[in-house]
């Protein structure tokens, strides 16, 4: 081998090397190393910097466990800003021991504040035991935390309901009362059907704007006119490709949102424009053909037996 | 031979430092001072939704491609001067539509906007070999 042969190898070689350490340390930092590190930026680091540990940790599941003792310690005092996101990190990381500290804050005796609520509603369902006591809140004039963090527990009942209605319809919370009832659309498919009705029929047009969007979040409930997408086109940018994107998911469901999505097509946003052809292609004309599809066979089938002399399948 | 292992290994590293650079450079362009740039810029490069890391990763692939293409292609005992500027138009046109790219993401309003990144090694491989022509053109007529 030549030396200049040999330096060609030589410095492929650590460029292999190079890349071998960047995949190691994409792997270790997004593993229980990175956990490690996280950890101790919980414990020593400002509070913006533990609001972006938690945020991190989130992402970990179980190979986050290294830092769930810098989790629990920070969720002792709830006040703390990041109280919130350590509590949705540890309940992704360990969900057992996000059940336990839940049970424990239940059974202190400090009252429930705004931040306590909004801890137990970043712990979700594993916090149901909570929920007489963070429904206790309601009673209180600022109760637009109990909105979410019930919804987010999985306590969404008449009386929710109600009282997020009644706050929306105006009032000093009526914003967080309207996102409350944008964060039931998620919920949408674990709600009774009448109260969505009540939503979607009240005489307060910004609620049943809101209560049309829930259903178009429910399979097979909702077509585009119920979906609260219609229209879109004449709907400022960010908002239709939000509508692309939720109508690319809905399949055949959205086929009456195709003339909008073909406006969408001469768009003169180019990534408008990518985007409908993206729906196009990947949502509605696939899951449109495969029924057309079908239809065609059932018609030949029809055809074939009336020609046999057979009865209608239908009849 | 000592100025192709410059060049590979210039190569390699301009590629991984243009995605930080852009990114950096747009966050102090609207506002945030230089230092709290680069120190959000590290933060997040591990970080959910953010993957900093991952990005100059990308964005530097097409670089370290080019950089063992040059390895072997000016290794010979005299490389023509046109090799020379080819490799160069080929960085330049692979730099040029590097920061284009980015800057164009960070500085859209569109949520979607991230998923520009994913098409930036095709982009950046699209462009190199036009710079590579571009580049022994011009050195053509000087060599004659």
């Amino acid at each position: 081998m030549t030396s200049r042969r040999r330096v060609i190898w030589l410095n492929l070689g650590l460029l292999g090397l190079l890349f071998a350490a960047a995949i190691a340390a994409w792997v270790g930092m997004t593993g229980s190393i990175g956990a490690r590190i996280y950890a101790k930026t919980l414990r020593e680091g400002s509070a913006g910097e533990r609001c972006k540990a938690a945020e991190a940790l989130e992402s970990f599941d179980s190979s986050g466990a290294p830092a769930v003792p810098a989790l629990l310690e920070i969720l002792r005092n709830p006040e703390d800003p990041a109280a919130p996101l350590c509590a949705r990190a540890l309940r992704e990381i360990d969900p057992q021991a996000a059940y336990e500290y839940v049970t424990r804050l239940i059974g202190n005796s400090a009252p429930l504040t705004p931040a306590t609520t909004s801890v137990f509603g970043n712990f979700g369902p594993i916090a149901w035991r909570a929920i007489p006591l963070v429904r206790g809140a309601l009673s209180r004039p600022a109760r637009v935390h109990a909105f979410a963090a019930l919804i987010d527990m999985g306590d969404y009942d008449d009386e929710l309901i109600a009282a997020i209605i009644k706050d929306a319809r105006g009032g000093v919370d009526s914003w967080g009362a309207r996102l409350a009832l944008d964060r039931l659309g998620d919920v949408a498919n674990r709600i009774q059907p009448s109260l969505l009705e009540r939503l979607t029929s009240d005489s307060t047009p910004v609620i049943s704007a809101m209560g049309k969007t829930i259903p178009g979040k429910v399979g097979n409930q909702s077509g585009y006119a119920s979906g609260g997408l219609e229209g879109f086109p004449h709907s400022d940018r960010g908002y239709q490709e939000y509508a692309l994107d939720q109508l690319s998911k809905q399949g055949a469901r959205a086929a009456d949102a195709i003339p909008d999505i073909l406006t969408e097509l001469h768009s003169k946003s180019l990534l408008i424009r990518f985007t409908a052809a993206w729906t196009d292609a990947h949502g509605i004309l696939r899951t449109i053909r495969a029924p057309r599809a079908s239809r065609r066979t059932e018609r030949s089938e029809q055809s074939g037996a009336r020609r046999r002399g057979r009865c209608h399948p239908r009849d | 031979m000592k100025r192709v292992v410059i060049l590979f290994w210039f190569t390699i590293v301009l590629g991984f430092v243009v995605s930080p650079v852009a990114i950096i450079g747009v966050t102090a362009a609207k506002g945030t001072p230089f230092t709290s740039a680069a120190s959000e810029w590290f933060g997040n490069l591990f970080r959910l939704g953010f993957n900093e890391f991952l990005i100059a990763l990308i964005g530097g692939l097409p670089f370290s491609g080019a950089a063992v293409f040059s390895l072997f292609h000016l290794s010979a005992e005299q490389a023509p001067r046109g090799r020379w500027a080819g490799i160069a138009g080929a960085l330049g046109a692979g730099i040029a539509m590097s920061l284009w790219i980015h800057i164009s993401i960070l500085t859209s309003r569109s949520s979607t906007a991230g998923i520009g990144f994913l098409l930036l090694p095709f982009a950046i491989l699209f462009v190199m070999p036009i710079g590579y022509l571009a580049g022994r053109l011009i050195a053509k007529p000087r060599a004659t």
